[in-house]
């Protein structure tokens, strides 16, 4: 094919093919997409697979009684265990995932609109401290918060306690908190993106106008920024809701979530079956909020614009 | 403009970022500190200066390899899954796709799913397969973990962007792959940056996966939570865990150190 | 970014991309320069069994005449968690000897994964405790299913510091006592903590209650539980925590007394009048195994078995060893440590005084019973 032409700018042969790309936008996009898609689906089929169909059968000793059934769906509606550490795992993350955007924004914003140079070293700086390993991180919170920690100590020395305060550690809170630094970063680098996207000269153009500062962060920077802060609540919210290890490890018997005893139904509690009827109903819990969440931003959205 | 203002200058903002990064600083320097204390056990008092858990540290092969196989399988998730986000970023904010939605919410269950179920199914999957276990197995659960990470923080990147720019460059006789090259890239950039940050973060410090799909060759998570049986491990791990953290730190201070003694090229986009 | 700003830089300026393509340049270097190649491809030699065991149980040390012959260790893949290595191994991982302790290997048996071993190809055979070989479950008829190997304790862990008035009275109740509230842990496990609450209520075969004797467990764990800081899944957490004077007193190992004693701390590890628990762990060969590596497996055993191994397991983890040479060998190095770290110098009197951990009757029904005195229902 010449390249004399100029409209068309793709230099493949195959017209006909090449007018359908053109004209197809579906083709095209699941063109692009079918790299990421079809990986997926090579992993994410037979899990997806295993888990509905396991969530059907019943544990029996080491093997599966394969006939449909719903006994472990009914088991986890009968027992209040579940839903009700369910349902506290939803809130904590909740609460963790509000804590970690709200604290996240401003720190994007500082990185996106007040550094001028190498904005790469401070993106950097604030992933540093996450390549340690987790555990250490959390032993390094035992220390802040623990029995002889920095608090409690500081506040003795102050003179504020006499006996170092107990409730620091091993709850619910606890938990809320390590979790929170733990997805500092998670928050402020989509956030960040999305900020360091937004043209310049709309901001100076609302200022213009005589919009105040925060008149335009509110019409103007936080729309533009929303799809950094809806991608970092999603990416905060959605793994706490799972996680099992801290709660584990500075959670203490009031602090379990969810993920934990989906963790030991395929371990020590040895039923596999409720352990994936278990997953599926907070999977879809999880889809629920999410919605509920896309939802309320959309109109929110729509709102402002 | 109020983004002239020089980064120095004390304003609100500064001072918040003061204090946020000393949030997320102040407990990981507690590290350091400790992993010169004689005790074995990360608690107060400290007792006195010791160098014993470096030596340690570099007289435990084990760790060492545990350590060296996380960073390629960090390296290598990290650039996988950047990849295949952006694929999957830029087709669905570039195009009208029937089916949307269904395409990111599939694109997410590994985010959902619990870890140990997708753990247990890819090892049955891959054992079926009769492929062996290694470190590849871990580095591909990895990415399939990492890719709605990657996903997430470029579509917000890209979302709105100007689909203009690029049929100008197509106009101008760019073909597809230069005009990626040329004007998506760049625009792109703090996304994939972002998005290489993170996904490396996450394999490096992955255990569920790590455990289940490795075989003879731990990664540094595996070697670690491991070694909670015999705590007497853990200072040694501390004083990896302080050298990995000072070593970052002052590599990135250096370069900006460089960068500003150097010759000041003029600036782009700040990235 | 502006949009003007591209197309001028598209236009004229190559600087960022220039910036780019040095660092897309230097990644690529360095990617190249770390290749995931050879250890990759086939994990660890070929020719040695690979054995899927405890972290630090695969240390040199406890394996020496291996080494010696061989020149090189076999290949170990590691387990924090017996559960999660057996899910792994239910799921298709494949190894040639895995290390489980004694209570675990019926269900292992009954999962078809483990294969009876001949112990006569093992020279130490003959020095293993006598008592040790035939615990119920290990054994089907004259069929070995597991060689024993490591042994210890499970019993209260306490600074007699902060707790100076059980010094002498020593007993599982401490675990109960309301002055230490918030200063208490014990395991979070079935065996080494829903078996203390049987064995403290008096239950008459702890592994096999009866429904009355069940209920009263959940009683007594109920009571327990606004006693508990926390519920610990390694001796990580109580170490530190005991160390600190977090805790007072915990469910522990001997290692962890050792540990502790080590850093100077007035610890003690009590014989509880109602009876201390006793662990074993050892070596299944998996039904999976290469026939090929079948000498080198007895091998590698027969090393750990060794009386060598023995004392390097007593005098640095404080565990007890299978081989009762080691015990002598112990004695008569450092008299007294054995004593120190809670053994009888006579090691079946040690045995004697604890209760053995077998397999527990009803196990699902214990965790879900756990499971909800932890969430306090």
């Amino acid at each position: 094919m010449k390249t004399s032409s100029t409209t068309a700018p793709h230099h493949n042969s195959g017209i006909s093919l090449a007018r359908l790309f053109q004209t197809s936008e579906a083709v095209r996009g699941y063109t692009l997409l079918s790299p990421t898609l079809l990986a997926l689906l090579l992993g994410l089929a037979m899990p997806l697979a295993v888990l509905f169909t396991l969530s059907f059968w019943i544990q029996d000793y080491l093997d599966f009684i394969r006939t449909f059934s719903l006994k472990n769906y009914i088991d986890f509606f009968q027992k209040p265990i579940y839903g009700k550490i369910l349902i506290k795992s939803i809130r904590m993350s909740g609460l963790v995932t509000l804590a970690t955007v709200l604290l996240a924004y401003p720190m994007a914003y500082f990185i996106a609109f007040r550094i001028q140079h190498n904005k790469l070293i401070w993106l950097i700086l604030i992933t540093v401290p996450f390549w340690t390993s987790y555990l250490l991180r959390v032993f390094a919170w035992k220390l802040m918060l623990g029995y002889n920690g920095v608090i409690n100590s500081g506040l003795k020395t102050l003179g504020f306690i006499s006996e170092p305060l107990e409730f620091l550690l091993y709850n619910p809170a606890a938990v809320m908190i390590t979790l929170a630094h733990a997805w500092a970063a998670f928050a402020i680098l989509p956030i960040y993106v999305s900020l360091e996207k937004i043209d310049r000269s709309l901001l100076e153009a609302a200022r213009d106008l005589g919009e105040n500062a925060f008149i335009t962060f509110v019409r103007v920077t936080l729309p533009l920024s929303l799809p950094g802060v809806i991608a970092a609540s999603l990416l905060v919210f959605i793994p706490t809701v799972g996680d099992y290890v801290t709660p584990s490890l500075v959670g203490g018997p009031s602090g379990i979530m969810i993920g934990n005893i989906i963790q030991s139904m395929f371990g020590k509690a040895l039923n596999w079956p409720l352990g994936a009827a278990i997953s599926v109903i907070s999977m879809l819990t999880v889809a629920l909020m999410i919605s509920l969440f896309l939802w309320g931003t959309q109109s929110f959205r729509r709102k402002v614009a | 403009m109020n983004d002239q203002r020089p980064w120095w200058r004390p304003d609100g903002f500064l001072l918040y970022a003061i204090i946020y990064l000393t949030f997320i600083y102040l407990p990981v320097l507690f590290l350091p500190l400790f992993s010169f204390n004689s005790s074995k056990y990360i608690a107060f008092p400290l007792k006195s200066f010791t160098l014993k858990w470096y030596h340690q540290m570099v007289n435990s092969p084990s760790m060492l390899e545990a350590l060296l196989n996380s960073v390629k399988v960090g390296l290598i998730v990290a650039i996988v899954s950047t990849i295949l986000g952006l694929l999957a970023a830029k087709a669905l904010t570039r195009y009208r796709l029937p089916g949307r939605g269904s395409v990111i919410s599939f694109i997410m269950i590994p985010l959902v799913i619990p870890e140990i179920i997708l753990a247990i199914s890819l090892l049955i999957l891959i054992s079926q397969l009769d492929i062996p276990l290694s470190l590849w197995t871990v580095g591909f659960s990895h990415s399939l973990l990492c890719t709605p990470f990657a996903m997430l923080v470029l579509i917000s990147r890209m979302e709105g962007f100007d689909n203009s720019l690029e049929e100008a460059a197509l106009d101008l006789g760019e073909n597809g792959w230069m005009t990626f090259w040329r004007v998506t890239f760049p625009i792109v950039l703090p996304g994939i940056v972002a998005s290489l940050l993170l996904t490396f973060t996450i394999s490096f410090d992955e255990f569920v996966l790590a455990f289940f799909l490795s075989s003879t060759d731990a990664t540094l998570p595996i070697y670690i939570w491991s070694s909670l049986r015999f705590p007497t491990k853990i200072p040694a791990v501390l004083a990896l865990g302080s050298s990995i953290f000072v070593i970052s730190f002052f590599v990135v201070s250096f370069a900006e150190w460089l960068r500003r003694r150097g010759i000041k090229l003029e600036s782009t986009s700040g990235i | 970014m502006q949009k003007d700003q591209i197309i001028e830089e598209l236009a004229t300026g190559r600087m960022s991309r220039r910036q780019f393509n040095q660092k897309l340049i230097a990644l690529g270097a360095t990617m190249v320069t770390i290749p995931l190649g050879s250890k990759m491809a086939n994990a660890g030699s070929d020719d040695h069994p690979t054995v899927f065991t405890w972290e630090g149980w695969e240390v040199p040390e406890l394996h020496q005449p291996y080494i010696g012959k061989h020149g090189q260790s076999p290949n170990f893949a590691i387990f924090g968690d017996e559960e999660e290595a057996f899910a792994k191994m239910r799921a298709g991982f494949k190894v040639d000897l895995t290390q489980p302790c004694s209570y675990k290997v019926p269900i292992w048996k009954d999962a078809g994964i483990l294969q009876p071993m001949d112990p006569s190809r093992l020279s130490n055979w003959s020095d293993i405790i006598p008592a040790l070989k035939t615990i119920p479950g290990t054994f089907d008829g004259d069929k070995q299913y597991f060689i024993p190997t490591d042994w210890g304790l499970t019993s209260v862990l306490y600074r007699a510091d902060l707790a100076p008035e059980y010094v002498g009275n020593e007993t599982w109740g401490m675990l109960w006592d309301p002055k230490y509230k918030g200063r208490l842990s014990m395991s979070d496990s079935l065996i080494d903590g829903v078996m203390v609450a049987a064995i403290y209520i008096g239950a008459k075969d702890p592994f096999n209650m009866t429904d009355a004797e069940m209920e009263k467990t959940r009683a007594s764990l109920k009571e327990q539980l606004p006693l508990m800081r926390y519920y610990w899944t390694s001796p990580a957490d109580i170490e530190q925590a005991l160390a600190s004077g977090e805790l007072v007193a915990a469910s522990a190992w001997n290692s962890s007394y050792a540990a502790l004693k080590k850093e100077g701390l007035d610890v003690r590890y009590t014989s509880p009048k109602e009876g201390a628990m006793t662990w074993v762990c050892g070596f299944c060969l998996m039904t999976d195994h290469d026939p090929a590596k079948l000498d080198k497996i007895y091998e590698y055993v027969d090393a750990y078995a060794s009386v060598e191994s023995g004392v390097f397991a007593l005098t640095e983890y404080g565990y007890g060893h299978g081989n009762m040479k080691a015990f002598a060998q112990v004695e008569k190095d450092q008299p007294g440590l054995l004593k120190e770290l809670g053994y009888s110098t006579n090691v079946n009197e040690t045995l004697d005084a604890g209760i053995f951990q077998a397999p527990m009757g009803n196990e699902p029904a214990l965790q879900a019973m756990f499971e909800e005195v932890k969430a306090g229902l």
